[in-house]
């Protein structure tokens, strides 16, 4: 079963970031995600959508 | 001084995990380097010289070369592995883990996928098709990947992702060009370089990670001291693959 942070790795292959643990909740994510790519942000949404799809 | 196994000079015990301590005079140090009784047994870890007896591998050689691990097979299925040959206490100490790419993350099929991992185990199973199949088995898997993607992920000892970085960039992720990671040992510091340009004078921080109080109360006790650790390599086939691979305390 895919994890948060597999879900991040799919979307954001070509962006720049740092991720510590495994946020569970939107408040975690954007407590503990650093997105350097500003032109280019991943989200919470985005990253649950996509952890959803992966576990389907 | 332990003089186990007839060794001249600090002898650290497997069983222990503890350290010893002598005087020695430097003619005796310098004969002993001399007739390769020095124990560098946990003090260097240098695997730069592939194919050697220091390496155990599983699968097969992609290049049969002294310096670069890369697997055969045009595919994920197999893999080839490397374990040190001793009992590497990995946080015990500090270490510098030096290697290179063997390939450049162009977006061209086919698509790289090269992995380097430091693991805490020695089975067979410990290492899966892409190195991400058996996540509780890793601490550290470093990647480089499609479209000059190159990532690093930190794991606890349960399998639970503490850090990952990712960043894309045809300057940096380029076959041959230097990637280094330290763990500095008491702060339990893990930091990630990577070089754009051939030389390690070239390397640039890509990520850092400081392990929690309550993670190093973890890893660094007991747990972490007799944890024996390893390195597994695999790539896509042919040439992908890491070289020059130099895992030492420091």
């Amino acid at each position: 079963m895919a994890n948060i942070v597999d879900a991040i790795k799919e979307i954001g292959t070509s962006n720049n970031w740092e991720l510590v643990g495994e946020p569970a909740t939107e408040a975690e994510f954007n407590a503990n995600f650093k997105n350097h790519d500003s032109s280019n942000p991943i989200t919470w949404t985005e990253a649950k959508a996509k952890l959803d799809e992966l576990n389907e | 001084m332990n003089r186990q196994g007839g060794y001249i000079g600090i002898n650290r015990t497997t069983a222990s995990g503890t350290g010893g301590s002598g005087v020695f005079t430097m003619d005796a140090f310098y004969r002993a380097i001399l007739s390769e009784t020095w124990s560098t047994e946990f003090s260097v870890f240098n695997y730069n010289y592939m194919g050697s007896s220091k390496w155990s591998l599983q699968g097969s050689w992609g290049t049969n070369s002294d310096t670069v691990l890369a697997q055969s097979g045009a595919g994920y299925p197999t893999y080839v592995r490397a374990i040190s040959n001793t009992s590497q206490k990995g946080l015990d100490a500090s270490w510098t883990l030096d290697f290179q790419f063997n390939k450049t993350g162009l977006n061209s099929s086919p698509y790289p996928g090269q992995h380097l991992a430091i693991t805490k185990s020695d089975t067979s199973v410990g290492i899966g098709t892409s190195l991400s199949l058996v996540t509780g088995d890793k601490l550290i898997d470093l990647e480089a990947g499609n479209n000059y993607n190159m990532g690093i992920n930190i794991i606890d000892f349960t399998g639970s992702s503490m850090y990952n970085a990712s960043f894309s960039d045809s300057a940096f992720s380029v076959g041959g060009h230097p990637s280094r990671v330290t763990f500095d040992f008491p702060t339990a510091t893990f930091t990630w370089y990577v070089a754009n340009g051939t030389s390690t004078s070239n390397l640039v921080q890509k990520g850092q990670y400081t392990l929690s109080t309550s993670q190093q109360t973890a890893m660094l006790g007991t747990a972490g001291r007799d944890r024996d650790l390893h390195i597994g390599v695999a790539g896509r086939g042919g040439d992908d693959g890491v070289r020059n691979v130099v895992w030492a305390t420091t």
